[in-house]
């Protein structure tokens, strides 16, 4: 029943969305990250380092969003009460619907960051692809636990868009993404090994120039993943449970 | 015998920043599958409060509530499985998809075998004479339209219990009394089953039309319980008469409206020697003719208007009864 609920919620997402709903996130934003990183660096600026970078600026942007925003909607419809009491529940049609709209707009952002790469003249290369696309993977699943752990948030609050805009930006930074971790002040860098997405980028530029990736990062990107996990599984069990007990949640 | 519907001594208090207020106390009733239950109850009587629990939304403070035999507390999922609540109005449903991938979807989340969804959905949208529009976006839909896929979704899983909260609320009467009609069919078995409907609406003629139980939530207790037909007897009259009358003031007999089931109501003259007066008769039969002729010894009856008493004249009593 979750698999089928997850997969009907995808494809409900992708056939309900305008279909402009990608282009900010999926297009513009990397399209323009790429552009100001290549010409700030010049010849300096690696192609497929700058592209993994704008890559994963792009993924973290549409999980913030996508997992805040599909809520929002669920609710702007007056969905939420046809989902909450049936039996597949709330969690899995928004991960499902999250994730369908995660998966379509970082499908733009490879595509999009790929087309400029190629435009400059620095087209991307990567060294030991099957690794890479390995690595791809978790750091999409490591994304979407952390989807998960600001799902409860959402939940709880009305303001979901303001804190989807408070989050991007410190993840950015923490997670390597706009500068490298190592010019961050000592407390922010310790602050960053909790973040899933610093260890993802290290693993997939290390993937993309053929050096052998580090244990230690699989293992840190695997523990942060794992950790997201649990508390998102507890932490929605809780709010769900508050939203039922206290009425908290607008359902009608 | 498992009731389909077994409401226990039910509370429900919400905290706010003046105090506690208690939108349901000590709510008591059940209803069998193939029955239809009106739940009628002025605003903020704690209707949508009650349909909230039932369908596992809310968790109630005090007692218990078992559908199909399963705590909707402990069995949470369970009871998922078994209702469908369908709430009135446009919202609810996904605008840019056709109305069938709606009910796809929506029967997908009720645990549905993915080989019966298009049977099924083709099966219930028929139900609601929704088939020619069936592969339209929504968002081309009537609202009466949107309000029959509403049902149709709900009847997507075959739910032992179905919730109907205001189905009819800002239809035109011919879509209102399209859906009546579906509802009817479907209580009547049109699904292959007969599925135990609570309906609450705003609307009396859809609880006069389709239920064969009423229940009157008041300040979030249960104050009357009974058949419909039971409701109807203890307003006391079967009917209200406005009789037209040429000629003199009527005869107004003393202690005599109880023997003879006919009781004045009020006079008023109309000009022109006329004279509108309005009684409640216990039963209307030839016989009450008679007792009317008795009354105006010197009038002529020019003309008679009967309005049978219906569960809107019953409901304003006993709300104004309870207010008093």
């Amino acid at each position: 029943m979750i698999v089928r609920g997850l997969l009907a919620s995808a494809r409900v997402q992708l056939k309900g969305e305008s279909r402009m709903s990608g282009v900010t996130a999926g297009i513009v934003q990397p399209a323009v990250f790429m552009t100001v990183t290549m010409l700030a660096a010049g010849q300096a600026a690696a192609g497929a380092r700058t592209a993994i970078g704008c890559g994963l600026l792009g993924l973290w942007g549409a999980i913030v969003w996508k997992f805040g925003l599909v809520l929002l909607q669920e609710r702007q419809r007056g969905i939420l009460p046809g989902i909450v009491s049936r039996p597949t529940g709330l969690v899995v049609v928004l991960v499902g619907k999250s994730l369908g709209a995660v998966l379509r707009s970082t499908a733009l952002t490879v595509l999009t960051v790929g087309v400029v790469a190629a435009l400059a003249g620095r087209p991307v290369h990567i060294a030991e692809p099957v690794t890479f696309t390995i690595t791809a993977l978790a750091t999409l699943v490591s994304a979407v636990t952390l989807g998960l752990l600001l799902c409860s948030v959402f939940l709880l609050a009305r303001s979901a868009v303001r804190i989807a805009e408070a989050l991007t930006y410190p993840v950015f930074i923490l997670g390597g993404l706009l500068v490298p971790t190592t010019v961050l002040p000592d407390w922010a860098q310790r602050l960053s090994t909790l973040v899933s997405l610093r260890w993802a980028a290290e693993l997939l530029f290390d993937a993309a120039a053929g050096r052998g990736q580090q244990p230690g990062d699989w293992l840190l990107l695997l523990a942060t993943s794992a950790c997201y996990a649990v508390v998102a599984a507890v932490g929605l069990r809780v709010v769900l449970r508050r939203i039922r007990a206290e009425g908290t949640l607008e359902l009608v | 015998m498992v009731s389909a519907l077994e409401v226990r001594a039910v509370g429900r208090s919400f905290r706010t920043r003046s105090g506690t207020v208690e939108a349901l106390r000590e709510v008591t009733f059940s209803a069998e599958g193939g029955e239809v239950l009106g739940l009628l109850g002025l605003n903020g009587a704690g209707k949508t409060t009650l349909i909230k629990v039932i369908s596992t939304l809310l968790l109630p403070t005090s007692g218990s509530v078992r559908v199909d035999g399963v705590d909707v507390v402990t069995g949470t999922r369970q009871v998922r499985s078994r209702l469908s609540v369908v709430f009135g109005g446009e919202q609810g449903l996904y605008g840019r998809l056709s109305g069938r991938d709606n009910a796809r979807f929506f029967g997908t989340l009720s645990g549905l075998d993915h080989r019966l969804l298009d049977r099924r959905a083709a099966e219930v949208i028929a139900m609601v004479a929704l088939d020619k529009v069936a592969d339209r976006p929504v968002e081309t839909y009537s609202r009466g339209m949107k309000q029959r896929l509403h049902l149709a979704i709900g009847l997507m899983a075959a739910p032992k219990l179905l919730m109907l909260d205001e189905p009819s609320i800002g239809l035109d009467p011919i879509e209102a009394d399209r859906l009546r009609r579906v509802i009817g069919e479907l209580a009547a078995g049109s699904a292959g089953y007969r599925p135990c409907i609570l309906l609450t609406s705003h609307y009396l003629r859809d609880i006069e039309d389709l239920a064969d139980r009423v229940a009157i939530l008041q300040g979030g207790k249960i104050t009357h319980d009974l058949p419909l037909k039971e409701l109807l007897r203890r307003a006391g009259s079967a009917a209200v008469v406005t009789v037209s009358v040429r000629g003199d003031e009527p005869v107004r007999p003393d202690g005599d409206a109880e023997r003879s089931g006919v009781r004045l109501v009020d006079a008023q003259p109309a000009g022109a020697g006329m004279w509108t007066a309005r009684y409640e008769v216990a039963r209307w039969e030839p016989a009450t003719l008679t007792e009317l002729a008795r009354r105006w010894p010197h009038g002529e009856i020019a003309d008679v208007r009967v309005e049978p008493v219906g569960l809107e004249q019953v409901f304003r009593d006993l709300s104004e009864g309870a207010g008093r």
